[in-house]
């Protein structure tokens, strides 16, 4: 009987080591060599750099290369498949169709949206729909109109949470500082204070702080959210992104699993593979 | 443009029941070995003229050198399926239903019968349409049923009988032939008969200069295309270089043959349907693109609906560029390996594009 197989949809690269450091604690670890990867599932690898996009129009050549991370335990594996925004349906979709053509069952699929520009989670959602409507040629019908947080029985299962808890705004941002706030508190303070302090103080002009939108909109606060972070992953780990420290680091350690909202993505990620 | 809208494969060679649903002007097969390409093209070139015993004849032998010919009853017998070995008789059955664009249906059932004769057979019969090399002990009806003939040219519930005595046939009430179809196998273009006639056509119909710059593409120093009867003996078909002069086709390259077999068989399909098997075959990667924008573009104009085999992810590529910015034309189907749980896939040509450059999903 071959393996389980889980497709794991998130928006970035920091969604995505987050997702991992949660499978590791299942015992996942990550494969990273072509010859560790069954034949099977080796369609899924692209073999040429992005020419072009589902548009047919060109890529800049400095646009990263869309392959999955691939993860295994004992019984199963999870391939997180990284999107973005308006990118993540057609990544689900594309990854669906290789399935298709490779000749795999997927058994599970979660998907793992955000919600720092929607007032709802539900709006959230409603968008990734009106997206995945547009994909054709899906071997089987998929319906995510599903309540976040919740599952549809397969085949193959369904899955969907919205980022940080399927009901405030937010993003990976509020869970890292909820983490934050228990593994490095000193300097989550000393962060704000600083970003605070630039943010007031550093002569930055609305150009130079274009990136955080109108002043009191969700996108500032989301901005500034990720701002802070930033500011205490450049401490923690230095001329690296983000991601780099959500798995080195001790974010998602000791106390901060047993944070409420924590353990809500820890129980979709078990539901997701139960 | 196309024809057929879809085919629906019942028992057919080793396709136990296979479909193939909103075909497009382009359509591409693809699969691992033995998954049932061939077989699907044999399908629809049967389909095209289904009551005629020399069509079943000479798509069986398709596969195949004149040289190395299979005995005639093993030809016809091996459209069916076996589930057993062929001993002592044989006896099966094959459907397809072809549905048309624009409405209507073609549903086409043969039934064949193989048994031992009380008689060895006696020399060819005066008259036989075909004559097989070989005497056999064996003998076969074949029986052809044709429901909704779009061209009425057969009773409804009356199905056509051939009868098969050995070594030999005479093919009886035929009806008419559905859609003009011409098929292109990866060796086809050894053999100057079919290419004859279609460069004949191309003559007469005045698009010399466009096969001659088709040629181009591949030898640009290609001026004419003539046939000739050098000493008075046949008709063969020639090439002026402008360097070298006449040379006939059979000394060039596999692929300039190619090239040629592809315009030939797709004038002589027009209306109709053009299928290619293993479509790279003889063809320089780098030709492909060239060769295939010429190839759509000449189906586009006569009418062809274009059924394409391939191995080759180049090729898949090439048809892709080919056909623009039409990429609602392209469709591919994939079909699953033999004995797998999995039906054909289909994709369209949005589908295709995206696959195939982001990233270069291997769709075969």
């Amino acid at each position: 009987m071959p393996a389980p197989i889980t497709f794991l949809l998130v928006e970035g690269p920091h969604d995505a080591e987050f997702m991992a450091c949660l499978l590791k604690g299942r015992g996942f670890e990550q494969r990273k060599f072509v010859s560790a990867i069954p034949e099977l599932y080796r369609k899924l690898i692209p073999k040429d750099y992005p020419a072009k996009n589902e548009n047919g129009k060109e890529v800049p050549l400095t646009d990263p290369h869309p392959v999955p991370r691939f993860y295994q335990n004992a019984g199963s594996w999870v391939f997180i498949l990284i999107g973005g925004g308006s990118k993540s349906a057609h990544t689900l979709a594309k990854a669906l169709r290789t399935s298709r053509l490779a000749g795999f069952d997927v058994d599970s699929i979660g998907v793992i949206l955000d919600q720092d520009l929607e007032a709802r989670p539900e709006e959230a959602r409603d968008t990734f729909i009106a997206e995945f409507a547009k994909e054709q040629d899906l071997p089987f019908p998929v319906d995510f109109n599903i309540k976040p947080g919740t599952f549809v029985q397969g085949p193959p299962r369904l899955g969907l949470f919205v980022l940080p808890d399927n009901s405030q705004p937010g993003a990976l941002e509020d869970l890292l500082l909820e983490c934050g706030e228990a593994q490095y508190k000193a300097l989550k303070d000393k962060a704000l204070s600083f970003r605070d302090d630039a943010l007031e103080n550093a002569g930055l002009t609305a150009d130079d702080l274009a990136l955080y939108g109108k002043p009191g909109g969700l996108k500032e606060i989301s901005r500034q959210k990720k701002a802070w972070v930033g500011a205490m992953g450049a401490v923690l780990m230095p001329s690296m992104a983000i991601q780099n420290s959500i798995r080195d680091n001790r974010w998602l350690a000791g106390e901060a699993l047993a944070l409420p909202r924590i353990q809500n993505v820890r129980r979709f990620i078990e539901d997701l593979l139960a | 443009m196309p024809h057929w809208k879809s085919i629906h494969i019942e028992r057919f060679r080793r396709l136990e029941n296979l479909r193939l649903d909103d075909l497009g002007a382009v359509n591409l097969l693809v699969g691992k070995n033995n998954s049932g390409k061939t077989s699907v093209l044999e399908a629809l070139a049967i389909a095209s003229h289904p009551t005629s015993a020399t069509q079943w004849i000479d798509v069986g032998r398709e596969r195949e050198l004149k040289s190395a010919r299979t005995p005639l009853l093993e030809v016809l017998g091996w459209f069916f399926p076996h589930d057993r070995p062929r001993e002592n008789g044989y006896d099966g059955t094959a459907a397809l239903h072809m549905t048309l664009v624009g409405g209507g249906s073609v549903d086409i059932r043969a039934e064949y019968k193989e048994f031992r004769q009380v008689e060895m057979t006696p020399e060819s019969e005066e008259g036989s349409d075909f004559v097989d090399d070989e005497p056999s002990e064996y003998a076969a009806t074949l029986e052809i049923w044709l429901k909704n003939d779009p061209r009425r040219t057969l009773l409804e519930e009356t199905p056509v009988i051939h009868e098969f005595s050995g070594k030999s046939f005479k093919e009886v009430g035929t009806g008419a032939r559905l859609v003009p179809c011409q098929w292109v196998t990866p060796v086809s273009h050894r053999t100057s008969r079919q290419l004859l006639a279609g460069i004949d056509q191309i003559l007469e119909e005045r698009m010399k200069p466009e096969v001659i710059r088709l040629l181009r593409l591949l030898a640009p120093d290609v001026e004419d295309i003539e046939i000739r009867s050098p000493q008075g003996r046949g008709a063969v078909i020639h090439l002026y270089h402008c360097k070298i002069g006449h040379v006939p086709l059979a000394v060039e390259g596999d692929g300039m043959r190619r090239a040629l077999a592809f315009a030939s068989a797709c004038v002589q399909a027009r209306g109709g349907v053009l299928l290619l098997d293993e479509v790279e075959t003889a063809l320089h990667p780098e030709a492909l693109s060239g060769v295939f924008r010429f190839l759509v573009e000449m189906c586009r104009a006569a009418r062809v609906q274009l059924f394409v085999s391939t191995h080759s992810l180049e090729a898949v590529d090439a048809m892709l560029a080919s056909v623009g910015d039409d990429v609602a034309d392209l469709v591919a189907y994939h079909l699953p390996p033999r004995d797998s749980h999995q039906t054909v896939y289909r994709l369209g040509g949005q589908s295709i594009r995206s696959m195939r450059s982001e990233g270069g999903v291997d769709l075969r």
